[in-house]
């Protein structure tokens, strides 16, 4: 009885495990937000969270924004075209990819061809043009020229597909088209990442590359002393001698000696030993 | 006498074999040791871009505060280049030490520019994240794991005579990567 309900207890367990984990896992794939440069208020992230689920769900459309401190020399339009791929390979392939690049002042957007029909690529950089590359980033506020640039790109859906979104009072508050008084916050780190994150173009493939190193010269390193000793060749050319060496049909055969140096001679030509 | 003489062939024979076994044994063994640190060799140059990441990372920063013929900036670039390329081990262990030593002169320079001083987001850079970078990046491709690999394999290849036999049959000793000191 008692195994029983323990066999139940833990079943129970893996199932809530499973469960849970799915759903971090599925949150994560929808974040729509990944503040590296730790550059955005936390209220806009949640506000630019809410809005894309409005996105998605009025034009299919939903946004996803990372922001980093640098990409390493990498080109910022080849890092939005990967990063949507990641989103696309997540589950996520109608995404419109905004990336952020701070400390080199770069930005680009993109997103599916299938997407495109309903916007242009062109519209979205001319969108750009008028929100980051322009006004607001000489101040450096990310935090308006983002909230700009997010009800921009909602107006020129709403222009196209005649679907409109309801008010976005939060979102204008921060682009300071409305007088709403916003706490003061700082921006926070992103749960689950590191400030290495936002200084290389890809931290985990550096790390992975550096475990790698790590292993392949500790095995370069500990390439010694393999193989079998001398004594080993010397007993296995014995064996052989007693079961091959012996006279047979009056025919004389090599003496253990001759299958001992044999032994050693083919464990040098194989390297069965060093 | 017939069997005298075959005697000595056959042991004659036995030998030249057995000498023959020796040097194929020795020349594979010592191959396959040394692909292994060329294993390592190559895991190093990977892991070389984080500092090219780095670097780069820095001229961007500097571009906005120094002139272009910056003595500073001119030779960080040509260190990265060098580090990119497809130069031996030693060109690109001397180009990753200039590299460091460069990165923080110009560091140091940048802190104390007025410029810098009056950007609070480039002096966070100069003062916090580039440095860290540098140093992380530096950890990852500390040589010493592979210089470890390569002079243990130069002392049995210089020492023993195996290795004596494989560098006759064309065995070459493995390039030490000194450098990475500094930053």
């Amino acid at each position: 009885m008692m195994k029983r309900l323990m066999s139940i207890a833990l079943a129970l367990f893996l199932l809530c495990g499973i469960t849970l984990s799915a759903g971090a896992s599925s949150t994560a794939f929808n974040k729509a937000v990944d503040d590296l440069a730790e550059v955005l208020h936390p209220d806009l992230v949640k506000e630019i969270s809410d809005f894309s689920g409005l996105l998605k769900q009025t034009y299919n459309m939903p946004v996803y924004i990372i922001t980093k401190d640098f990409l390493g020399g990498k080109d910022v339009y080849a890092f939005a075209r990967d990063t949507l791929a990641n989103q696309a390979a997540s589950g996520r392939p109608e995404v419109l990819v905004l990336a952020l690049i701070i400390g080199e002042e770069r930005y680009a957007a993109t997103m599916a061809e299938s997407q495109q029909d309903a916007l242009s690529l062109d519209k979205v950089e001319g969108i750009l043009n008028d929100t980051f590359r322009t006004p607001y980033l000489k101040d450096r506020d990310y935090n308006r020229a983002l909230a700009a640039f997010l009800l921009e790109l909602a107006d020129t859906l709403e222009a196209r597909t005649g679907r409109s979104l309801p008010p976005q009072n939060l979102l204008r508050g921060f682009a300071g088209l409305t007088p709403v008084s916003l706490p003061s916050a700082t921006a926070k780190p992103n749960p689950g990442t590191s400030w290495l994150d936002s200084i290389f173009e890809d931290s985990q493939r550096a790390e992975e590359t550096a475990t790698r190193y790590e292993e392949d010269a500790q095995a370069a390193r500990e390439n010694k002393g393999k193989g079998i000793s001398l004594f080993q060749i010397a007993l296995i050319g014995f064996i052989l001698y007693k079961i091959f060496g012996k006279k047979r049909n009056g025919r004389k055969g090599c003496g253990p000696l001759g299958w001992i140096f044999g032994t050693w001679g083919l464990s040098r030509f194989f390297g069965w030993r060093k | 006498m017939k069997g005298t003489g075959r005697a000595v062939l056959a042991f004659l024979a036995m030998l030249v074999m057995l000498a023959a076994a020796f040097a194929i044994g020795s020349y594979r063994g010592y191959l396959n040791e040394k692909l292994n640190v060329e294993m390592a060799s190559g895991s190093l140059d990977e892991v070389l871009d984080a500092r090219i990441e780095m670097g780069n990372n820095l001229l961007t920063v500097a571009s906005r505060h120094v002139s272009q013929d910056d003595p500073l900036l001119v030779s960080i670039q040509k260190q990265l280049h060098a580090l990119k390329g497809e130069g031996s081990i030693s060109e690109k262990s001397a180009a990753n030490e200039v590299l460091g030593q460069d990165s923080k002169a110009l560091l140091t320079q940048l802190e104390s520019l007025p410029s810098v001083q009056n950007d609070a987001r480039d002096l966070r850079y100069v003062m916090g994240l580039l440095p860290r970078g540098f140093e992380q990046s530096e950890q990852w491709a500390d040589a010493q794991n592979y210089n470890a690999a390569a002079a243990a394999f130069n002392d049995r290849l210089n020492g023993t005579i195996n290795g004596y036999v494989a560098r006759l049959l064309g065995i070459q000793p493995a390039e030490l990567f000194e450098g990475g000191q500094g930053q």
